[in-house]
């Protein structure tokens, strides 16, 4: 394993993608400062510029920008109140009101040792977990990919903001939206309208870009174009040693519990920051410190969400799937470059794997110093108003849509998604299952029907196959966990009855 | 609330009529052999299925729950002005190019819905314009629409 760390090494540290590295976890910070545009815009602004070059280059600056936003998004959660990103909103709950009582200088501190502690830790598991889950993963066959992806689908709504129920209806949609395009088998136009940009399916970059971009802007401009300016001085940066005895255990636990979390489908930094300081609050002695500027509720959340950004590398580098909206795009990235994704990775293109392994080594070292002793030009920036700020936003989501085909087509399919995406937000529909069962769709039909076709038409297949009947059998679990609370009391209340 | 999960539950049952019917028109195949339209179908029976299940529970009697006003006039104006001027900047930009197009989408977004005073509205307007193509045309070497003018 050292032998290919050093390999991985030695991918990285020729100047190119050493630069690219840079620049991703440079970008990454930025987009994580600014409200309303997260990394998964981000990278899809840049994908058009990753085609032209390696494949390992690009998604070493993809990836710096996702665990790159993990950093910066805490800066104006701990400032201003306002999340970066979804995965820091945790952090504006006791990081804020540090800010208030004069501590921002310690929160931003354990927050940047935090993640880099979390992302270490996640990276280490990374490394120990990949290769034997690959090597598993070679005994999967269609049925087998078919029902994973199912589990994957089913855990993402499980574990999505708000209501589970409307969670799976934008997975539905969002698999049919999978299905539009030329039949692969048959050769026929399906749902096309007629339109040549359709025939190759729906464009999952035009459709990140509208749904988590565009949309974002089109709420911030409708809500207010007013912006809290944060205008006290920040000092002290490094914690004493008070707040490293109170944080230490509390980063462990989130480090761990993160990384875990991320490897599940739907999982990733959202998920892991939330459920981490849910855990810090319910084991400590003090919960009523907690949102009052508790430094346990800054600390774990922060390394969770570094630890769950890398966990959420293993099952797109082992098994080829992606878990979250993030890595469906660096998915489209290694398939556009021509890339066979899979089990096989690791053996067939060992750079890519252990090339990320060490960029991401290399990009939390480059975050520390980008987040502590810089923390005065993120701060800066932070001071641009919104209103000089979202025109070049949607000039960059426009000119990123443009260059995919170098067509004006794939921009007004990105605007029809940016207006989709503000129903959306606005009906409290998450979109995050519906990209994820964008690009699951047409390798779930594929496997779907290519199981058929070995089974003669027998659903069977999936049950008598014992990998994909334990993944189905999870995936029947997970849709009746939210229903067993109310069939308890139910049952508690029919008792009591006949009690009586 | 609950009146929006109807008018959503409604609108998606629709819609799954709509995706189950143009299935049906592609051909389902058989179980030996799924057609074209087999999966685009089973998502559109489960789009239905789980839409009713929302309309469903969201008219079963209960308290309504608060919620913030859907539209906020003024902020909704500002938006709605943003789609048409990108739309507009979209389709002209084939005709005026990229550059001057760029600029008066910028100079307008700017000036008409930022509020910014003329001296920021032209110097970000210009500085934008200029790195964007200098960036994107010549160093990213992306064929940006020239239109009749030529740039």
């Amino acid at each position: 394993m050292l032998t290919d760390l050093a390999y991985g090494f030695s991918v990285l540290l020729g100047w190119d993608n050493l630069i690219y590295c840079f620049s991703g976890v440079l970008m990454g910070t930025l987009v994580g400062v600014l409200p309303g545009l997260g990394p998964v815009a981000a990278m899809s602004l840049l994908f058009t510029a990753t085609l032209h070059i390696p494949p390992v280059s690009g998604i070493i600056m993809l990836a710096g920008i996702y665990y790159g936003a993990q950093y910066g998004g805490s800066t104006t959660s701990i400032l201003l109140s306002i999340p970066g990103e979804a995965s820091t909103v945790v952090t504006c709950i006791d990081g804020y009101q540090m800010a208030r009582q004069g501590r921002a200088g310690p929160a931003l501190g354990i927050s940047a040792f935090g993640s880099f502690i979390g992302g270490t830790i996640s990276i280490l598991g990374l490394m120990l977990l990949a290769p034997p889950l690959a090597n598993f993963a070679l005994r999967f066959g269609f049925p087998e990919y078919f029902s994973l992806m199912c589990l994957g689908l089913i855990m993402v709504s499980f574990l999505a903001r708000g209501s589970m129920l409307k969670a799976m209806m934008m997975a539905a949609f969002g698999l049919f939206l999978g299905a539009i395009g030329m039949d692969i088998i048959v050769g026929i136009p399906k749902f096309t309208f007629g339109l040549d940009i359709l025939m190759d399916g729906v464009g999952l970059i035009p459709a990140v870009m509208g749904l988590f971009g565009l949309s974002e802007v089109m709420l911030n401009i409708e809500a207010s174009l007013s912006q809290e300016i944060f205008k006290a001085k920040i000092s002290h940066l490094l914690p004493n040693l008070k707040d490293w005895k109170d944080s230490i255990m509390p980063i462990l636990r989130g480090s761990f519990l993160g990384f875990f979390l991320g490897i599940l489908p739907g999982g990733g930094a959202f998920v892991s920051s939330f459920t981490s300081y849910a855990m810090e609050k319910r084991i400590s002695k003090h919960p009523e410190k907690f949102g009052t500027g508790a430094i346990e509720g800054v600390a774990g959340p922060e390394s969770a969400n570094n630890a769950g950004a890398g966990g959420a590398f293993i099952p797109l580098l082992t098994l080829g799937i992606p878990s979250n909206a993030v890595m469906a795009i660096l998915l489209g990235l290694l398939l556009s470059q021509g890339v066979q994704v899979g089990p096989l990775l690791l053996k067939k293109h060992s750079d890519i794997f252990w090339g990320v392994v060490a960029s991401m080594y290399i990009g939390n070292a480059m975050l520390l110093v980008l987040n502590l002793p810089l923390i005065g030009i993120w701060v800066k920036i932070l001071k641009v108003p919104y209103q000089i700020l979202f025109p070049l936003i949607l000039l960059f989501c426009v000119i990123g849509a443009y260059s995919l085909n170098y067509n004006t087509d794939d921009v007004l399919i990105m605007i029809f998604f940016g207006v989709v995406g503000y129903f959306l937000k606005k009906f409290d529909y998450d979109a995050a299952p519906l990209i994820l069962a964008l690009v699951l769709g047409p390798m779930m039909e594929n496997s779907l029907r290519q199981s058929l076709l070995v089974s003669q038409g027998s659903f069977l297949i999936f049950l008598t196959r014992p990998i994909s009947a334990t993944l189905l059998a999870i995936s029947v679990f997970l849709l009746v966990l939210p229903l067993l609370p109310s069939l308890l009391a139910r049952k508690w209340k029919d008792l009591e009855k006949k009690e009586s | 609330m609950k009146t929006h999960d109807r008018l959503s539950g409604l609108f998606w049952a629709v819609a799954a009529i709509f995706i189950c019917v143009g299935s049906l028109r592609l051909s389902l195949g058989n179980l030996h052999h799924p057609g074209p339209g087999f999966f685009s179908f089973v998502a559109g029976a489960i789009l239905g299925l789980l839409s009713m299940i929302l309309f469903w529970q969201s008219s079963k009697k209960g308290p309504e729950e608060k919620r913030k006003t859907f539209w906020s006039p003024p902020g909704t104006g500002r938006m709605i002005w943003m789609v048409i001027a990108l739309i507009v900047y979209v389709l002209g930009m084939k005709y005026v190019g990229f550059f001057f197009s760029t600029i008066l989408f910028l100079g307008f977004l700017l000036r008409g819905i930022g509020r910014q005073k003329w001296p920021a509205t032209i110097s970000v307007t210009l500085l934008t314009a200029i790195i964007s193509h200098i960036t994107f045309q010549y160093w990213l070497d992306v064929q940006l629409p020239r239109g009749f003018i030529g740039f």
